[in-house]
C-alpha cells in the first residue's frame, strides 16, 4: 500500500537533508520546508500523514504550527523533534496534538524510534482518514441499505454498521418495535464479507420453545414424536452467512444456555443428536426490551447480553428523527401508488402537517402502514388529512400539543385551527377550550359548528344558539371518535350535522 | 601571563553568566550535534548496500563535515570560557566567543549576537579575566532576556576596536544597551569603565 507523505519542517538544512535522505531510503515520499508558516501552507494544500517539525523554526514555531493545525481541523500526525527537551514543551506540544516528541541529536539509536513512530503514525492518520471520507460520504446519504434516513442520528447508525460490518464481532440491535432493526441486520449482512452467505432471520418471541428450539438447532430422525426426517437448523443453514435473532430476550433461558454455548465453542447439536456440527455464523441479535430489567429479573442470562452486545446499535425512534419523517414519507407514498397503480403523487398540506406533529409510536412501520393506506383510500391525486389519520386518532386524542401555520392562511382558517387543535387537546371539553384560548365559549362551539359543517375559518359566533350546538359539537366528538354516536341526542335542526360526521367517519 | 583568582561575588556571578549563555546555546549544539547523526546515519545506512556510488555519500558527508566545524567552534567557545583566563585578557577573542555562543536564537525571532573586531586593533587588555568577561556577558545576556519581557528582538552588533590607553568594546542594539547592577556592583574595583548611549554601550579595558 503507498505511504501517505511525510512533510519535515526545519531550519537547518544539514538535518532536513539528511532526515529525508533516511525516510527517503526506507521507502517514503518526503517534501521539506523550512519554517513553520512553510509548513502550515504546504499541510494546507496537500495531504501529508505525518508532519516532523522542529519545536524551534522561524516565523511559526512547532506548537504554533500544531495549534494551528488543530484550529483548521486539518488532518494531519505531527511528532515534534527539538534540541529543546523539557517536561513543559513536550506536555505544552502533546496537549496540542502531537503524536510523539522526540529529543535531539537523533542519534542511531533515536532515529530507530522515529523510524518505528513513523509508520504508527501513519496508520492512525490513515485509519482516521478513512473515517473523516466515510463520514464525508454518509453526510449526503439519504439511504444505506434498505434503510431510509438523512437524520444526524441515521448516519450514526450507518456508520457503526459500515464500521463493524466487516468485522465478525456480534451485534446487539435496540430499538422500539417498528424503528428497522432487522433492516439493519441485513445490512450488516449485506456490508460483511458473508454477503455472499444466507440471512436467516429468526423471531424469537413468535415460537413457542419447541419450536424455536427446534427451529434454531434442528433435529434428528426420530428425535421426537413425528419426526420421521433429519431437519437443519437455522445455524446450520446460515452457516457461512448471518443469523438475525428477533425479539431475543424473549428466549427461554434454557435456549439462551444451548445459544451461548454454541456462540462459544461455534458448534451445535441437533435435537436428539450425538455429533457435535461446527458452524461458521455471525449472530445478530435483537430487542426492544428494557435489557437491564431482563437481566435482573432473570429473563436474560447476563453472559448471553455480553456475548451477543459486543457491538451495540441504538435505533432512534422516528418521533426523534423528525427529518426523516417527510423523506419516508414521500417515499413510501411513491411505492405504494406504484403498488397500486395509482397517480397520487404528493400529500396535502394538512396531511403533512399532521404527518410532522403526530409522534409515531410505532414507529415507521406505522407510517409505512398509514401511507398505504391513505394511497389505497384517497380517491384524488393527493393524499388529504382524512386519508391519514387513522379513525381512531381524528378527534385529536393523539394530536401534538403544537401546529404548524404555514404562510398564506387566513386569520380564519388559523383560528379554527387553533380552536380545533385546543379543543382536542382539552378531551373535547369547549368550556377549557374557551378558557384556555382566552376566548367565549360561543365561539368556541361556533367554530366547531363551522368546521363540521365544512365551513373552514368562516364561522360566525353563533352565542345565541348555544344549548344545541354544545350538543352538536358532542354528537360529533362522539360520532368520529366512533362511539356511542348512535346515542347522541340530536335535535332536528343538528341531524344533518351528524350524519354529515358519520358519512365522514365512513371513509 | 598569569592566573588571577576572582573575587567570590565576581566569581559566582561569572558562573550564572556562563550557565545562561550555555543554556541558550544549548539547542544550537543539539542542532550541531543532530545534522551530524542524521547525515553520518544516511551515510551508514547507504555504504550497508551494495552498488551506492560515492556521489550519492558526498552531500551527506559534507553535511557532517560543516555541522562538525559549527559543533567545534560551539565547544572552543565553552572550553575556552570555562576555562581560568589569564592577563592579559585577549577582549578580541573573549567578544569572539560570546558571538559564537550567542549567535545562534533559541526560540524563532529572538535576537542574536554578532561580532566584528577590528584586525588591527591590539586588543589584548590589563583587565581581571573574570571581570572582562562578566563586562562584556552581562549587558549581552540583559539585553538578550530583555526582549523576552517586552523588549525589542534587533539583534546586538559588538565592535571591538583600541586606541593608545584602551581596547574598546561597543555593544550596539535595537534598545537601551546597560550594564546590569549586579555586574555594576561586581566591576566596582576593577579598571573597567563603561558609558551608554540612547541604543549602544562603550566599554573600556585598559591596554596592556
Amino acid at each position: 500500500m503507498k505511504h501517505p507523505k511525510i512533510l519535515i519542517a526545519d531550519d537547518e538544512a544539514a538535518i532536513t537533508t539528511g532526515l529525508s535522505a533516511i525516510l527517503e531510503d526506507a521507502g517514503y515520499v518526503v517534501d521539506v520546508v523550512a519554517d513553520g508558516q512553510k509548513a502550515l501552507d504546504a499541510l494546507a494544500a496537500e495531504r501529508y500523514g505525518v508532519v516532523l517539525a522542529d519545536l524551534k523554526m522561524p516565523k511559526l514555531d512547532g506548537l504554533a504550527l500544531l495549534r494551528e493545525l488543530q484550529l483548521r481541523e486539518i488532518p494531519t500526525e505531527a511528532i515534534i523533534i527539538t534540541g529543546q527537551a523539557t517536561v513543559d514543551s513536550a506536555v505544552q506540544a502533546m496537549q496540542v496534538g502531537a503524536y510523539d516528541y522526540i529529543e535531539k541529536p537523533l542519534n542511531a539509536e533515536k532515529l530507530n524510534r522515529l523510524k518505528a513512530l513513523i509508520p504508527k503514525a501513519l496508520d492512525k492518520y490513515q485509519v482516521q482518514q478513512k473515517n473523516r471520507e466515510l463520514s464525508s460520504r454518509l453526510e449526503g446519504l439519504t439511504h444505506y441499505g434498505e434503510l431510509t434516513g438523512q437524520s444526524d442520528s441515521m448516519r450514526s447508525v450507518y456508520q457503526v454498521i459500515e464500521a463493524v460490518a466487516p468485522s465478525t464481532a456480534s451485534v446487539l440491535i435496540l430499538g422500539e418495535s417498528g424503528t428497522g432493526k432487522e433492516l439493519v441486520a441485513r445490512a450488516l449482512h449485506t456490508k460483511s464479507d458473508r454477503a455472499k452467505g444466507p440471512f436467516f432471520a429468526l423471531n424469537c418471541a413468535a415460537l413457542p420453545k419447541e419450536i424455536l428450539e427446534n427451529e434454531l438447532f434442528g433435529h434428528e430422525k426420530g428425535a421426537f414424536t413425528g419426526s420421521t426426517n433429519e431437519k437443519a437448523g437455522a445455524f446450520e443453514m446460515s452457516s457461512g452467512g448471518t443469523i438475525f435473532l428477533d425479539e431475543m430476550a424473549e428466549m427461554p433461558t434454557d435456549i439462551q444456555v444451548k445459544l451461548l454455548r454454541a456462540i462459544e465453542t461455534r458448534q451445535i447439536r441437533r435435537l436428539g443428536g450425538k455429533k457435535e456440527i461446527s458452524v461458521d455464523i455471525r449472530i445478530v441479535a435483537a430487542t426492544n426490551k428494557n435489557l437491564q430489567k431482563a437481566i435482573t429479573e432473570g429473563e436474560l442470562r447476563e453472559d448471553l447480553y455480553y456475548r451477543l452486545a459486543v457491538v451495540e446499535i441504538d435505533l432512534p425512534p422516528l418521533r426523534d428523527r423528525a427529518e426523516d419523517i417527510q423523506l419516508l414519507a414521500k417515499e413510501f407514498l411513491g411505492r405504494f401508488a406504484q403498488q397500486n397503480g395509482k397517480t397520487i403523487t404528493s400529500f396535502e398540506d394538512a396531511a403533512w402537517e399532521w404527518i410532522m406533529s403526530y409522534h409515531w409510536p410505532g414507529n415507521v412501520r406505522e407510517l409505512n402502514n398509514a401511507v398505504e393506506r391513505a394511497v389505497i383510500m384517497s380517491r384524488s391525486s393527493s393524499i388529504g388529512p382524512g386519508d391519514i389519520i387513522p379513525r381512531h386518532l381524528r378527534n385529536g386524542g393523539e394530536m401534538s400539543s403544537s401546529f404548524t401555520i404555514p404562510v398564506g392562511t387566513t386569520a380564519g382558517e388559523a383560528r379554527q385551527q387553533l380552536v380545533l387543535r385546543t379543543f382536542a387537546n382539552s378531551s373535547g371539553d369547549a368550556a377549557r377550550t374557551a378558557k384556555v384560548l382566552g376566548i367565549p365559549e360561543q365561539d368556541v362551539r361556533g367554530e366547531m359548528l363551522a368546521l363540521i359543517n365544512g365551513d373552514a375559518g368562516t364561522a360566525p359566533t353563533p352565542r345565541s344558539a348555544a344549548p344545541a350546538d354544545d350538543r352538536a359539537v358532542k354528537a360529533r366528538s362522539r360520532a368520529e371518535s366512533g362511539s356511542k354516536a348512535k346515542k347522541a341526542p340530536a335535535a332536528p335542526a343538528r341531524k344533518s350535522t351528524a350524519k354529515k360526521a358519520s358519512t365522514k367517519k365512513g371513509r | 601571563m598569569e592566573y588571577v583568582a576572582p573575587s567570590a561575588e565576581l566569581g559566582a556571578l561569572w558562573a550564572s553568566l556562563l550557565q545562561t549563555a550555555v543554556g541558550r546555546a544549548s539547542h544550537e549544539v543539539k542542532d550541531a550535534l543532530n545534522g551530524v547523526s542524521v547525515n553520518v546515519e544516511v551515510i551508514r545506512g547507504r555504504t550497508s548496500r551494495e552498488g551506492v556510488a560515492a556521489s550519492a555519500l558526498a552531500p551527506f558527508a559534507d553535511a557532517a563535515s560543516q555541522q562538525i566545524d559549527r559543533l567545534v567552534l560551539l565547544i572552543e567557545a565553552v572550553l575556552g570560557l570555562s576555562r581560568m583566563e589569564r592577563t592579559p585578557v585577549d577582549i578580541g577573542l573573549l567578544v569572539g566567543r560570546a558571538a559564537v555562543l550567542l549567535s545562534a536564537a533559541p526560540t524563532a525571532g529572538a535576537a542574536t549576537v554578532a561580532a566584528r573586531i577590528d584586525a588591527d586593533a591590539t586588543v589584548s587588555a590589563l583587565a581581571d579575566g573574570t571581570a572582562a568577561r562578566v563586562a562584556v556577558f552581562a549587558p549581552l545576556l540583559q539585553y538578550l532576556s530583555a526582549e523576552g519581557q517586552g523588549g525589542a528582538p534587533a539583534d546586538l552588533h559588538c565592535v571591538v576596536t583600541n586606541d593608545d590607553a584602551y581596547v574598546r568594546v561597543v555593544i550596539e542594539g535595537g534598545a537601551p544597551v546597560v550594564m546590569p547592577h549586579e555586574a555594576i556592583a561586581a566591576l566596582s574595583d576593577s579598571r573597567i569603565t563603561w558609558s551608554a548611549s540612547p541604543t549602544a554601550l562603550a566599554i573600556a579595558f585598559p591596554r596592556v
